[in-house]
This record gives structure tokens, sequence and C-alpha cells, in this order.
């Protein structure tokens, strides 16, 4: 599917202000700042599994990675996945539960506790996300809580290229807060019928814009 | 059926609150009356953030608008948002959007997490006595270690670690091609200084011997107590030959050659024989014969400091040097 650069404007600037959106909410709740740089998409096509997601996906999300899933359905049916490496996710909870990073016996073990944060921290960013697409592009949809899993690379790349799905929508974002930098991506793999849709929609705003 | 549905829904092991779309309570549930101490009677009719003031925070009133506007569905957990509806209790919280007819409600599910930060904490405690233990075992580890390797009155390294080390260090020069130097040094006159100002005394001069040869010598040479009052020091990546001379040097004006005691003071006085690899030998024994032998040439010499070079390195000759 051609995807032309007004199309990808139009997406990264929905993108832009749901994850905005995302910052401010996240960062009220936590008492900080928060900072975001402008994610930068890209769409994905995956024809007879030739596609390598390992090229596309940050260096940074390597070793263990923490996923948040929301699975969607009605007008578009896919599923958006918030990734973080254990590392970088580690700071994440850290800092919004105003811990220090000293105790290392506990650093890289996550307990249910923890799992209930990054499970907060993605029903925020995914639902701003997904809610703008859904409010602008006047496209219901229906979504579950997130489910949070742990993987290793390899398992994460196995696990998308299973799933039905055929396109994929990459965001890269990056948090800053209080000064700390948090790298990760945001994969929303969508049905070809729902990137079709989605399409669909992008081209009545592009009509409307162009007269 | 609605009856039942209806009990369920008031004995259920969860909180649940419902509201309608002026955000009053519908529903509030025996769980909840349990863990807020206020009754149905109290509770259903009055609006939520009357009853809940704790909820009353911009972004939960985000939340309930986006569920009733999207049909967003929302998790708050009890680590971000803390005595949410109770300090001695934790509670995650799950917002979610119901659509009867064409009414739509807020259904809050408040779900006790109580037991796992319960779990958590023992969990942590644990975590931390095991980390305790692990450093205290590795710390031992260290102490064996040190017993095993290291002399205990001079801290210097004993007999087992100097063999273990001079094989390697003979293997490196061997594939190398490097000059690897070994001294032999023993204390002049140990035994009168025992005799005439006993065995603590003897101790503190070994301990000083130690401390003037880890002093002189270069931070990778290995300083070992052979036995008795005798040391070994081994030299890897020597230049030169000559180089033995620094040495000798260093050891003989060391400012901290000098023990003083009760109005005595005793100058320590060393005899030292070198040998080298590869001229005085290809195994570690032959280098600590050879230079026992040049520390023997030396104390004859009934000097404060000697050094014997052995002949097969310097053109036959014994070379001696203050």
């Amino acid at each position: 599917m051609c995807v032309n650069d007004f199309k990808y404007d139009i997406l990264n600037e929905l993108f832009n202000v749901g994850v905005g959106k995302a910052a401010s909410l996240l960062s009220e709740i936590i008492s900080k700042t928060i900072l975001l740089n402008i994610p930068q998409i890209k769409i994905l096509n995956r024809k007879d599994h030739e596609l390598n997601l390992e090229d596309y996906l940050p260096k940074v999300l390597d070793g263990t990675l923490m996923v948040s899933s929301i699975s969607f359905k009605e007008r578009l049916t896919g599923k958006a996945n918030l990734i973080f490496p254990a590392k970088e996710m580690r700071t994440f909870i850290n800092l919004c539960l105003n811990k220090t990073d000293d105790n290392i016996s506990d650093d890289m073990n996550f307990t249910d506790i923890d799992f209930d944060v990054i499970k907060e921290i993605g029903n925020i960013i995914l639902n701003c996300i997904l809610g703008e697409i859904g409010n602008h592009l006047d496209m219901k949809l229906d979504y579950t809580l997130p489910e949070v899993q742990v993987f290793d690379r390899i398992d994460f790349d196995k696990d998308i290229k299973r799933d039905e799905c055929k396109s994929i929508i990459i965001l890269y974002i990056t948090f800053v807060i209080d000064g700390t930098e948090i790298r990760g991506a945001v994969l929303v793999d969508l049905t070809l019928n729902s990137l079709n849709e989605l399409m669909k929609n992008l081209n009545l705003i592009e009509d409307e814009f162009n007269g | 059926m609605d009856e039942v549905l209806q009990d369920v829904l008031l004995n259920i092991d969860h909180g649940i609150i419902i509201l309608n779309q002026n955000l009053h309570i519908i529903v509030w549930n025996k769980y909840m009356q349990r863990i807020m101490g206020i009754s149905s009677e109290n509770a259903v009719n009055c609006n939520v953030y009357q009853v809940l003031p704790n909820l009353n925070k911009n972004y939960f009133r985000a939340a309930i608008e986006s569920a009733f506007t999207n049909g967003c569905k929302m998790f708050f957990s009890d680590a971000m948002h803390r005595d949410l509806i109770s300090e001695k209790e934790h509670f995650n919280l799950k917002l979610s959007r119901i659509d009867i007819d064409k009414s739509k409600y807020i259904l809050f599910e408040f779900i006790s997490v109580t037991n796992e930060y319960m779990r958590v904490h023992l969990l942590r405690s644990n975590m931390n006595q095991l980390c305790l233990l692990n450093k205290g075992l590795k710390d031992k580890q260290k102490e064996i270690k040190k017993i095993a390797y290291y002399d205990e009155l001079t801290g210097v390294a004993n007999r087992t670690l100097f063999y273990e080390l001079a094989e390697k260090l003979l293997f490196d020069a061997k594939r190398n091609h490097y000059l690897l130097g070994l001294m032999f040094i023993d204390v002049n006159q140990f035994k009168n200084i025992n005799d005439t100002y006993g065995h603590e005394i003897g101790d503190i001069l070994l301990t000083k011997v130690a401390e003037v040869l880890k002093n002189s010598t270069r931070n990778n040479d290995v300083v070992a107590r052979y036995g008795g009052d005798e040391f070994l020091v081994l030299l890897p990546h020597m230049q030169n030959f000559e180089n033995y001379k620094v040495i000798a040097s260093k050891i003989a004006n060391a400012p901290n050659r000098f023990i003083r005691f009760g109005g005595h003071e005793i100058e320590i006085s060393l005899s030292i024989g070198f040998s080298f690899y590869p001229h005085n030998g290809k195994m570690i024994h032959q280098l600590i014969d050879a230079a026992d032998k040049a520390m023997y040439t030396a104390k004859k010499a009934q000097k404060v400091c000697h050094c014997a070079f052995c002949e097969s390195v310097d053109n036959k000759r014994i070379h001696q040097e203050q």
C-alpha cells in the first residue's frame, strides 16, 4: 500500500497529539515534568513474511522487553503494543513511584506491583493514541485493558510474526522524565482491512484539505 | 434473573460502584460498605466526588468523561495512586462503561491487592536478607582466599600464591620473550635481633621488611614471604639486567627502613640475590636456587644491602654492589 507524505503527516500529527496527551496525563499523576520527542512513524506491510522487523525496531529495544498490549476491534481490528526495554522500564517505574535506583537487589525483578504500574502506563499511552485516532478519524473502537508480558527480543519478533495482522505502524517514542531519557516504541498491529479502512478515512481528510 | 444479578453484584468480593451520567452513585455494594464504613443508604444517590473525595482530581474526572464519551476502559494502580479509598488496604481501580438501552453508566471495580503488597514486602525482605547473606559469604570467601594465599603476619603473598603467580609469569615471559627477574631476600642478623629484643620485635621487623619491599617495587611485581626471614620478589617485564640496581638502591635507601622502640633503633639490613629468566634457568626452582646462591654471596660481604648478580649473566663473574 502506497502511503503518501500527506497521509503520513496526518498520522504523525494524530499520534503526536495522542502521545502529548498521554505525557500530560502522566505528568499530572506522578507530579513530574515529562517532555517527549515528537514520534516518527513508519508503516510496514508484511508480504509473505518477507518483512524483517529487526531492521525497523530501534536498537535500544534489545534483551528483555516489557510489552503492554491492548486489543481493539470494531472499525479497526488489531493490537497496540507499548514496548520498553526492561532496564528503561525499571527506571520509568522508579521515577513514577519516586523510588531511587540504589537497591540493586530488586533492580530487574519485576513484582506484581510493578506490573500494575506498567499496565497503567500502557493504558494511558495506548488509550490516548488510539483515542486520538478514533476521535479524529471518527472510528469507533472497542478495546481491552492492557495485558503486560515480558519477552525476550527474539521471542517478541516471533510473536509479532505469528500475528495474523498484516500491517504494522511503528512509532518511536522518547519520554524525558525529570531529565532522564526513556526510549521505547509503540507497535500498532492492524489487519489489512483495518489499514485500508484507516487510509479511507485519511483520504477523506486529504480530500477535505484539498477542497 | 435481574434480582440474582443484583444480588451477585452486591455480594461480590470486589468493591463495586455504578454511576449514572449525573455522576450519582446508583450501586454501592457490601464490599464498599465494609472498606469505606459508609452504608449504602448514605452513598446511593450522592455525587461520587462527595463520597470519595480523593477521586476528585483532574485525571480521574477526565478518565470518567472519556469513559462516558469513548467507552475507554481505564486502569489505575494502587502504586501510583496511594490511599485512593483506604489508608490501610491497597486497591487497583478498573473503570469501564456499561451501555444499557440508551443509557450509559460507569462501573468502578476496586480490586484488593493488599495480599500482593504483603507478598512483595515479604519477598523484598527475604531478598534483602539473601543479599546480605550472599555478601557475607563473599566476604568470607575473600577471607578464606586471603588466609590461603597471603602471609598472616606481613600481608604479602605466601608460598602458594607465589608459585601460582610465578608459573603464570614464567609462562608469559616464555611466550612473549621478556626478561623475568627474581629477588631472593634474607634479613641479616635476624636470629640475633629475635634473641636480643624478643619475637615481638622480630615480627615487627619482618612486617617492616615486607613494607619496604612493597614500597620499593612496582605494582605488578610480586612480593612474597618464602618462609622465616626469607622473601621472594618476582619482577616481570624487566627492560634490562641493569634495572636491578635501581630496585636495590630503592630498598637500601628506603626512608622507612628503621624501627624504633624503647630508645633503640634498628636499621633493616638485607642481603639480596638476583636471578633472571632465561639466563639463570627455565624453571622457577632453578631461578630460586640461582638467586639464593647470589644472596649468600652478597651476605658474605656483610654490607647493609647487597645484590649479587649471577655469573652466567654477568660475563662469568660475580658482581657485588652496595
